[in-house]
């Protein structure tokens, strides 16, 4: 066993920036496998293996093992977010938060039709920018030392883990302003009773909310135990 | 005995099991200690090491913490409890399956043929 050069471990670099491959936490651990490799040979034999391992890691198993952990990490993060959604709502927490729901739909029909659409279009949108704002700074702190390590080698480099989080806090909010708000902004929502759409509205907001909320539990819960 | 086709359906069990001898392995040492135990007959290949780790993790089998190694970052993997119960359960099938499969192998042996 010894320890490779800074030339022998850019030349591992290199060669795994080749594969063209984006995913941070695939990156980090085929290069601790290719190092750990080449540690228990001698210099001497260090291109020969290289070449072994090039052999073995081709671009395209590389980018089949991206696509696979991205579904993976899906899955993971679903079941785990589902674990705490289900460990949070007790039945008296989650009947205090039907009645909340209908509270508030009542309080929104009391209100203008300019004030209800400013009120269920503006605030799901701020909270969520500033949501996805706060989880974009945490991503850049993690991703920071990872883009200076292989960084000079890997021009993009992104954290499968991160984009998924991201994604699933953002696109219930462009499905509850296509679906809902659009069509009342334009009037296309004239049949159904306002009650019902505020209602509707609310209860999606308390879902968004719950989401984000429990999504970003799931990823810190995983966080502890992933590269990023 | 080399061919990955008769190791891919057993490659989970595999990783269950030395992951229970070993408390926690990094990726490249499964396939080292897997060489070393059959003096190099088996060897798993990283391609079908990898996914078979993300899925047993992502099954949550499997849990996964990172330690800085030089400077680099290794992940190390170990089982959770619902892989502890696991390994049981997984190794019986296998060895009934080779116990099934040695029948069919070498009829003449007697029913009661243990591995």
């Amino acid at each position: 066993m010894r320890q490779l050069s800074e030339q022998e471990l850019d030349q591992v670099k290199k060669a795994i920036a080749a594969k063209e491959l984006t995913s941070a936490e695939i990156l980090l651990e085929i290069y601790d496998h290719y190092v750990s490799h080449l540690e228990s040979f001698e210099e001497s034999e260090f291109d020969p293996q290289l070449a072994e391992l090039e052999g073995q890691w081709t671009s395209a198993h590389c980018k089949k093992l991206q696509y696979d952990l991205e579904k993976s990490i899906s899955s993971s993060l679903r079941s785990t977010q589902w674990q705490v959604v289900k460990t949070y709502f007790t039945w008296p927490r989650f009947i205090f938060t039907l009645a909340m729901v209908a509270f508030l739909s009542l309080l929104v029909n009391l209100l203008a039709f300019k004030t209800q659409i400013v009120l269920l279009f503006g605030l799901p949108l701020a909270y969520l920018a500033g949501f996805a704002l706060l989880v974009n700074l945490q991503n850049r702190e993690r991703m920071g030392p990872i883009k200076n390590f292989l960084g000079k080698h890997v021009k993009k480099i992104t954290s499968i883990f991160n984009a998924k989080l991201t994604l699933s806090i953002v696109f219930p909010l462009h499905f509850y302003n296509l679906f809902l708000n659009l069509p009342r902004l334009f009037g296309w929502t004239d049949m159904i009773p306002e009650s019902i759409l505020n209602l509707l509205s609310v209860g999606f907001c308390f879902l968004m909310v719950l989401h984000s909320l429990s999504i970003y539990e799931a990823w810190k819960i995983k966080s502890k135990t992933l590269l990023i | 005995m080399s061919n990955n086709n008769l190791i891919k359906g057993s490659l989970q069990t595999i990783i269950l099991k030395l992951l229970e001898e070993n408390e926690k392995m990094y990726g490249y040492e499964i396939t080292q200690r897997v060489k070393e135990l059959t003096a190099g007959e088996i060897k798993i290949t990283e391609g079908a090491l990898y996914p078979a780790l993300h899925k047993l993790e992502a099954e949550g089998l499997l849990s996964t913490e990172i330690q800085q190694v030089d400077n680099r970052v290794r992940k190390y993997y170990s089982l959770t409890k619902d892989g502890q119960k696991q390994v049981t359960s997984k190794m019986s099938e296998l060895q009934g399956f080779v116990e099934n499969l040695q029948r069919i192998l070498t009829p003449d042996l007697k029913p009661g043929f243990n591995i």
